[in-house]
């Protein structure tokens, strides 16, 4: 399938498992845990999607960048947050191409230790060689 | 309950060649099964391994 990459997730806001009451949520700072270093395309994208989600609520949203082994690093951490809803995570594509990488060695589930919310974007993923490499397919 | 602000999302995502979804919960759940599964595909086939 040639479009295999182009259609790969680029940016899902995941929460641990939200047990709250509506009522009251949120009524302390929400952290967001992105698996990226601070400045890049994800991590720029999730700071706009924060902000917005805080103003909304009215309660900050901060940023929690945890970069590092692919994105699991952070995905750990987030697995193992309180499911309060006090702890979201901003995922990228490897959060659904680990499972392939590290099988059973993978430090959480990206499918039982977290609870969708919304894919927030789609972003192409381009792979590229200097011209003068001979490669045609 | 939509709570971003399209105008200003989408016009940063098009800076980089990206497109807003902002699709529910199911949604998301569906398209994550979908990609696991395509991806253990295509690390299998290629035989691709963690350096």
């Amino acid at each position: 399938m040639r479009n295999t990459l182009s259609s790969a997730l680029c940016g899902g806001l995941i929460a641990a498992s939200a047990v709250c009451t509506a009522q009251e949520y949120p009524v302390r700072t929400i952290r967001m845990i992105v698996p990226f270093a601070p400045g890049g395309s994800t991590d720029v994208f999730a700071r706009m999607v924060g902000q917005q989600i805080g103003e909304k609520l009215g309660q900050q949203v901060m940023i929690d960048n945890r970069a590092g082994a692919g994105g699991n690093i952070g995905a750990a951490l987030a697995a193992k947050a309180s499911p309060d809803g006090y702890t979201v995570f901003f995922a990228g594509a490897p959060f659904v191409i680990n499972p392939a990488l590290y099988g059973a060695k993978l430090p959480y589930s990206p499918t039982q230790d977290f609870s969708p919310i919304s894919l927030m974007a789609k972003a192409p993923q381009v792979l590229t060689v200097h011209p003068s490499v001979p490669a045609q397919t | 309950m939509l709570i971003i602000n399209l105008s200003e999302v989408c016009g940063r995502l098009a800076l980089e060649g990206a497109a807003f979804v902002g699709d529910s919960p199911e949604e998301l759940s569906a398209f994550m099964k979908t990609q696991i599964a395509k991806w253990d595909k295509v690390v299998k086939q290629s035989g691709a391994k963690v350096e």
